[in-house]
Order: C-alpha cells, then structure tokens, then sequence
C-alpha cells in the first residue's frame, strides 16, 4: 500500500492550489513566536509561548488516501506547518507484536535513509485510539505500473517514453544502491511501490518489510535498527510473487541480501523492455515459474530489445544470488551507458 | 475465510473506515472499545460488530439504545451492505467491498519437489499424491494414494495413508501432521519437498511468517457482557474472534482448568460438562459439536482449529494446545 493520490484524467495530480494559511490557532512544537508577525500574514495567537499541540490540535483529518488489510494512509494537514501529509496508520492490530514492531521499523528505516527517492518521515506516535501512525511528506504522481500499462498498451500519448523510464530506472537503481550501502534490503520492490513525479521526482515506497542487515554488511553508515530481538525466521516468505528472488519464495532468509532486490530490479527492467511481466498467470503458476527460471531474456517476448539490456536483464534475473548482478549500481550503470549511446 | 470474496467495514462520517473482522468492534465508553462513543446513555461496551460464516452481526451487549436502519434492538442481528447503524451519538455505515479488488488472488497455494528435481504446484485441497494413475500427483514407486494434503487457514497438513518419514521422524498412517516450508516427506527411499507455499497473493504483499512450533504462544481471553473475544498468538500475528457464551465458556475452562490441572493439560468430558452445561448430563455428541465449531470458528480467522484444540488418544479429554512458557490471560 502507498501514500498515493493520482488524477486518472490528468495522469499527475497538480499541486494543489494555492491556499491561505489557517487563520485558525497554530503554533510551532514548543517554540517562542518572539518575530513580529508579518503584515501580510494573518494574525498569530495571542500568547507568546506555547506548549506541546495534542494529536487533534496538530493534525486534522482531510480524507483517506488508500486502505489496506493492516494499515491506511490518509491525508491531514499538519496545522503547525500548515502542509498536508500523508500518515500512516496501523490498524486492526492494536496488540500484534510482530505487526506493531515492523510497523515502528518501517518508520525507523524510512526515517534514517535520507535519500530524495525515499519519503521523508516527519513524525511517530499513538492516536488517541491507541492505534499506531507515522506521518511523511505526502507524494504525488504516477506509479510505476501505471507508466508500464500505458506502454504495454500502446497509449498514443504516454506519460514515459521508454527512455524517460529507462532514465528513471537508472535514479531508482542508485537510490536502492544508497540504502543497500547502508544495510537495509528492501524486499518488496514492485512497480506498484515505485512514484514517478512530473518534476523527475523518483520515490521507492512502502519499506514494511525491509531488512537491516548486520553492521559488518553495511558499506556505509549502518541503520540504528535497535530491534534484533526480532527477525524474521528462517521459512518465512515476505515479499510480492511475480517480483521476488526465488530464495526469498523459498523462504531461505539467510540468502536473502542485497541481490534479492537485484532481482526484483530485474523483473522491473523486464517488464518496462518486453511489455510484460517477467512472470505471468496464476498464483500457482507464478510460484512454479518464479523457481523454474533461471535468467530471463526480455528479447524473447518482444523484439528490437536492445542486446546490452538484454543482457543486463538476464544477469539480474540469475536463480543463484551468487550468479546473479552483483549490485543495484551495476543496473545503473549499464542503463546509463546505453542511454549515453543511443540516439 | 468469511463471506469470501468480500471485506466489511465500518465507515464514519469523517471519511474513516475500520475493517470488520471475526473478532469484532467493541463500541462502547471504555477507552478499550475499538470504536469510542462519548454519549452518557452509552455503556462501556455497549455492542460489538463482528463477523461470522454468513457476514457481519451485531450484538447488543449494554443497555443503551443500538438501532439498526432507525429500528431498536435487543440482542444479535444480521447486517447489511449499506445498513446505518446508530451507537449513542454515532452514526456508522456498513460498507461491502470486493476483497479482491487490488488484492489480487489469495488462495493458498504449495509446491512440491520431487527427488529428480521436478517442480509441481497446487492450489486445490484436498491434493493427493501416490502412485496410482487417478492420484493429483504421480510418484511412480508410492503406493496409491501414499499422501493426503491439505490446506487449512493458509498452512498445509498432511495426511498420511501408509507409514511416512517427515524430516526424519516416521509418522504413523492416519496420523494428520502440520508441514513446514522446506519439510521433506519420503515414503520409502523417495521423497518430495515442500518448496513453499501459503496464501501467496498475486500483486500483493505477502508476509508469510514460519511456524516452527506448534501450538499458541499468546492467548487472552476477554470476557465480555455476552460471550467473549478470544486472542490468539500461533505463528504469525495475533487473531481475535468473538465467541459467544457457551463457546467462550468452553475455552474459559480449557485456559483455566479446575486444579490440579493447568492451561494446556486435558480436561476430561465430565469437568467440561459439568463446568459448561452445568449438572444436566450431556452427551457426547454435543460436545463434539461444539468442538466442531470452535475450530471451525478459529479456522475462520486462520489458525488452525484441529492443532489448537486438540482430543486426547482415544478421547475422553480436550486442551488448548500451549507452547512452553505461553502467555495465557483471562480478564
């Protein structure tokens, strides 16, 4: 689930217009107003200094953005601010342990990848209902699989060409690349996860289920993940199936590192090439082939796929994590060298 | 799972929804309803709406007024798609909507090895697997019929029809057994492995946690004015189910035994009789019943009923199925 808000008509949600700032009550978290107050401004309130704003004084509900079976997303604006985010709340879990823990994670990990393709979080804390929520930058845009549909299905007009996307993949293999130098895998890569901006904007979303990896495999300031009397035991699937590594199908956690996005990456690339998921069908079929497959050539459902990418796709999509592309960067690289060639 | 193909929520005027499940929204004046109503005429927990095998209900658990499409009621009722409810000060509507929608396909689906490296899938329950040219899945030295698999809330028994290995330990026949991902079964020399599988959505997220253990690692028992909410830790995460009185009576008693015992020792037929019928003699076959149910009931949320609620060898006793050192709490 994502923090999403699209226009179907116009593809990419227009800034909102531009509004007044509330003239209602709003002060910044224990902060002194000691400016004089400007005159184009409205009025400020009376007092001076203010304390801490309760949850309702700070934030007010502007609708829901997207549900789903654990947790929402709606829209509030965060008065202080006068800004509208996205928070996220967990619901219909008030006492799961393992649910509450990753939701606090994801949050954590967000927080600490301070990446312009990652959303930044502003906020963490418990409603007055006792459920859950944190709040981050509200991100407009088309998703991924939208951008792939529109290809796939021949739109006169599409948002992307497939360069532009290409582009954009080549930032979202060095956004990943980012946060696999800090140890955090990300595990649940998928077009639907993917926000493309209008303005070049790239956002990876939803890291519910990422992994922190030991601070020996962090090639860069490890995440503080201050959690390890849980993890994830071994025969666990997490994941999308269609898009996740054979080893984490299998539920082989261990094996499960910094290739296994490589992979998913993969699936991705061979998606936007060939005009169709690298794998399709059922459940059960997706399952059988996602294990099956052993590299993957996009040239071989559509032609004109250029060789470079080709291959690149191929080595991504290797079964063996140690067969496979050894990094996001590597999918960068070879992207941009192609794009840096062709006309 | 209830009503397939839908999920039920709860919306309110403010644009929010809370999702319907089989343990139920608990609307009333405590700080610990699921749902706050500040009305005065209100009692603590005033109704619970929940969700059984046909769709959402309600129950009336306080004094205060609940109404149902302008009309009072008293006690348990069906909801409807569409249906306004009212709680002291709050209006809620009942809304349906396509669990599928977005979510892609749910159904649990496995995968087998065989000892030459072939890969087979299957999504239908029961699947079986032997030598015989009618079985789902041909192993050519098996007798016919060898292997029964099941899959159950999301996790895969398997039933065995002659003397198997599972990991290394010989299971008798007829002996239903719960599989991991990555369990390796051999009837003779040749064996199959369970390569993975559950309830692999296509689409969607899947956080499918292992189960090493089984039996519950958490359960709490919440009483309520009529019947109760049964939590439950197993494998993944907590699932919650309203009980109603007799039902919940039956597991107060299986958590809370009469001394000596304790929570997860067999309770013998004559204390639950006594305990949940009261004097009046029961038959077996009513206690079977509700045993049914009851594990019908903790299938519904995806546990698992036949492991959680397990008979004694030849009968005669029931328990809760506890792992070692389980949380256990009735309030």
């Amino acid at each position: 689930m994502v923090a999403v808000a699209e226009e179907r008509d116009a593809r990419f949600e227009r800034e909102p217009r531009v509004r007044l700032p509330s003239t209602e009550t709003w002060a910044p978290f224990g902060s002194t107003l000691d400016e004089e107050p400007d005159a184009a401004e409205p009025a400020r309130p009376a007092t001076d200094s203010v304390g801490p704003l309760d949850f309702h004084e700070r934030y007010e509900l502007l609708g829901t953005l997207a549900y789903g079976s654990m947790a929402e997303i709606r829209l509030c604006k965060d008065r202080p601010f006068a800004r509208e985010v996205a928070m996220k709340v967990l619901r219909n879990a008030p006492s799961a342990r393992s649910a509450r823990w990753r939701f606090v994670r994801e949050a954590r990990v967000q927080g600490q990848l301070s990446h312009p393709a990652v959303v930044p979080t502003y906020d963490l804390g418990i409603d007055p209902s006792g459920d859950l929520y944190f709040t981050m930058k509200w991100v407009r845009g088309l998703r991924l699989d939208r951008a792939l549909a529109e290809l796939s299905e021949g739109a006169e007009r599409p948002a992307f060409s497939e360069r532009q996307l290409l582009s954009r993949f080549s930032q979202l293999c060095l956004a990943l690349e980012y946060a696999h130098c800090r140890g955090v895998v990300h595990r649940d890569l998928k077009p639907s996860n993917i926000m493309l901006g209008e303005f070049g904007e790239v956002y990876v979303l939803d890291w519910g289920l990422a992994k922190v990896l030991t601070e020996s495999q962090a090639r860069y300031e490890p995440i503080d993940d201050a959690s390890g009397a849980m993890r994830t035991s071994d025969g666990s699937v997490l994941g999308t199936i269609g898009y996740m590594a054979p080893e984490q199908l299998q539920g082989e956690v261990d094996r499960v590192t910094t290739r296994a996005d490589v992979y998913s990456l993969g699936a991705m690339l061979f998606e936007l090439l060939a005009r169709e998921p690298l794998h399709r069908g059922s459940a059960a079929i997706q399952a059988l082939s996602s294990l099956k497959t052993d590299g993957a050539s996009p040239r071989e459902r559509r032609e004109g796929v250029p060789e470079g990418l080709d291959e690149l796709c191929f080595a991504a999509l290797r079964a063996d994590p140690e067969q496979r592309l050894e990094s996001a960067k590597a999918i960068a690289d070879a992207i941009d060298a192609h794009l840096s060639s062709g006309p | 799972m209830t009503a397939p193909g839908f999920t039920w929520w709860l919306r309110f005027g403010d644009g929010v929804a809370k999702r319907i499940t089989p343990g139920g929204l608990l609307i009333g004046r405590s700080p610990q309803c699921d749902v706050l109503t500040r009305s005065p005429t209100s009692s603590r927990r005033q109704a619970l709406v929940y969700l059984d095998e046909s769709g959402p209900r309600i129950a009336v658990m306080g004094r205060g007024t609940v109404a149902v499409g302008g009309r009072a009621i008293e006690l348990d009722e069906p909801l409807e798609d569409g249906g306004r409810l009212e709680v002291g000060d709050l209006s809620l509507e009942v809304a349906r909507e396509d669990a599928n929608e977005g979510a892609g396909d749910r159904s649990a689906v496995w995968v087998l090895e065989t000892a030459d490296g072939g890969l087979f899938s299957f999504s239908t329950s029961p699947f079986r697997v032997g030598g015989a040219a009618d079985d789902d899945l041909r192993v050519e030295p098996w007798p016919e019929h060898a292997l029964t698999f099941r899959s159950i809330g999301g996790r895969l028994e398997v039933e065995p029809h002659v003397e198997v290995s599972i990991d290394g330990a010989r299971v008798a026949p007829g002996e239903p057994q719960r599989l991991r991902r990555g369990s390796t079964l051999a009837v003779g020399e040749v064996g199959v492995r369970i390569v993975t599988g559950g309830e692999l959505g296509t689409g969607s997220t899947v956080a499918l946690e292992a189960d090493a253990e089984p039996g519950a690692r958490y359960v709490r028992l919440e009483f309520l004015p009529r019947g109760g909410r049964l939590h439950v830790r197993a494998g993944g995460d907590e699932q919650a189910i309203y009980l109603t009185d007799r039902r919940c009576d039956f597991i107060a008693v299986l958590l809370r035994p009469p001394p000596p015992l304790a929570a997860g020792d067999f309770v013998p037929d004559e204390q639950l009789w006594s305990r949940v019928w009261g004097k009046q003699p029961s038959g077996k076959k009513t206690l079977h019943v509700l045993l049914h149910r009851l594990r019908k009931d903790l299938d519904r949320v995806g546990l698992d009923g036949n492991e959680l609620l397990e008979r004694a060898e030849g009968g005669g006793a029931t328990r809760f199925v506890l792992r070692d050192g389980a949380h256990v709490d009735l309030d």
